[in-house]
């Protein structure tokens, strides 16, 4: 990334190669939609020619990249009507994404009344980590926040989970 | 196995056509502003707008040089409040900066507000200042928003952006207006907030040409 910064156009294709997939995998999770994903790729690497001189050294990359796409995947959410589509598509994939992870409808229903009493952020941070498996710097980037209130969301939604349904379910 | 085999035909077409988008982006050669380049853009622009309108004031009669002088206080503050609002709209680790913005904006604002009553007041109508304050500042608004667009969207660094380009009006009503606290108050900094709250709208909605933080 440094030598990048520094005009080197050859340490862009590999910065590319290392992280281009990742990005893309993490852009679809987001937006759930194939074109819009591909866009927002390519938004995300112009964002990064264009800012590169904004890169602190000693920070990690992936992060920062990861925190371009995610900026740039909550802008179009929030304004492109193309998107919106993909908001509800977001949400039957959770809800499809619950069910694989729990086939048992007795224990679904229960989880999803617990999840019901959770906060909004704390709901989709339990979810996209437990269920989907994301990492917390994903979700952090992904919600527009750091990586520790994204732990912290997470945890304060275990935490009222396990209240909520005691011993009947290991969380 | 190669990364070539680890991805689909369909996906390996899409970084090819990513990557090549990307490296067009180089080779055009625009310059890319450092952060410092881009504070100076900004306060270049508030004080300019500054400097000029108090020339015209001092000339056309409507300031004298010891009323500004009187109010080296008020100014400096607001000069100290428009550098800090701007180094934390455009520093790239906004996060420590924008307690000092907020601290700035409140100190510089009790000071304007609470300045001595004028041993004679004037009788301009209050919206006049309102209406000049926001004509002042629409050139740093502008510049301002221009700006914003190299950066992901953040109602906080909007808001500082604002604040620094709203400077604008409040240092030239420092140096035009000899009215009371409450006029102050009302029309300058109620100017201030006008300013601040349409950077955060219009920012919100604008095209951006880069997301990072």
């Amino acid at each position: 990334m440094l030598r990048f910064c520094s005009g080197d156009e050859s340490a862009f294709d590999a910065l590319f190669e290392r992280h281009a997939v990742a990005v893309h995998g993490f852009i679809s999770r987001i937006v759930r939609d194939s074109d819009l994903a591909n866009d927002l790729l390519q938004v995300t690497f112009l964002s990064v020619v264009r800012a590169r001189n904004r890169f602190q050294p000693g920070a990690l990359v992936k992060p920062w990249l990861f925190t371009i796409a995610g900026n740039a995947a909550r802008d179009l959410l929030r304004h492109d009507k193309r998107a919106m589509g993909s908001v509800e598509e977001r949400r039957q994939s959770r809800e499809r994404s619950l069910e694989v992870a729990f086939p048992d409808p007795g224990l679904r229903r229960l989880l999803s009344n617990a999840l019901a009493a959770l906060s909004a952020d704390q709901r989709e941070a339990v979810l996209l980590h437990k269920v989907e498996g994301w990492s917390f710097s994903e979700i952090a980037a992904a919600a527009g926040i750091t990586e520790t209130a994204a732990r912290i969301r997470a945890h304060r939604g275990y935490e009222k989970l396990r209240q909520i349904l005691g011993p009947q379910v290991e969380m | 196995m190669t990364p070539d085999q680890l991805v689909s035909p369909s996906t390996r077409e899409l970084l090819d056509r990513v990557r090549a988008a990307a490296r067009h982006e180089i080779r055009t050669g625009k310059p890319i502003a450092r952060w410092h380049t881009q504070l100076v853009t900004l306060l270049g622009a508030t004080l300019g707008v500054v400097l000029i309108a108090a020339a015209g004031l001092l000339l056309t009669g409507q300031a004298t040089p010891a009323g500004v002088l009187a109010h080296l206080p008020q100014l400096g503050s607001l000069l100290g409040a428009a550098v800090v609002c701007a180094v934390a709209a455009l520093w790239p680790r906004v996060r420590g900066a924008g307690f000092m913005a907020v601290t700035a904006l409140l100190a510089a604002a009790c000071i304007v507000a609470l300045r001595a009553e004028p041993a004679i007041a004037s009788e301009s109508a209050g919206w006049t200042c309102l209406v000049s304050h926001l004509g002042a500042g629409s050139i740093p608004v502008a510049v301002a928003l221009w700006l914003l667009r190299s950066f992901a969207p953040s109602t906080g660094r909007a808001l500082v952006a604002g604040a620094a380009a709203g400077t604008t009006g409040a240092m030239l009503g420092e140096m035009g207006c000899q009215q009371g606290a409450m006029h102050i108050a009302i029309w300058h900094l109620g100017a201030w907030v006008i300013i601040a709250t349409v950077v955060v709208l219009v920012a919100s909605r604008l095209k951006r040409r880069s997301y990072a933080p």
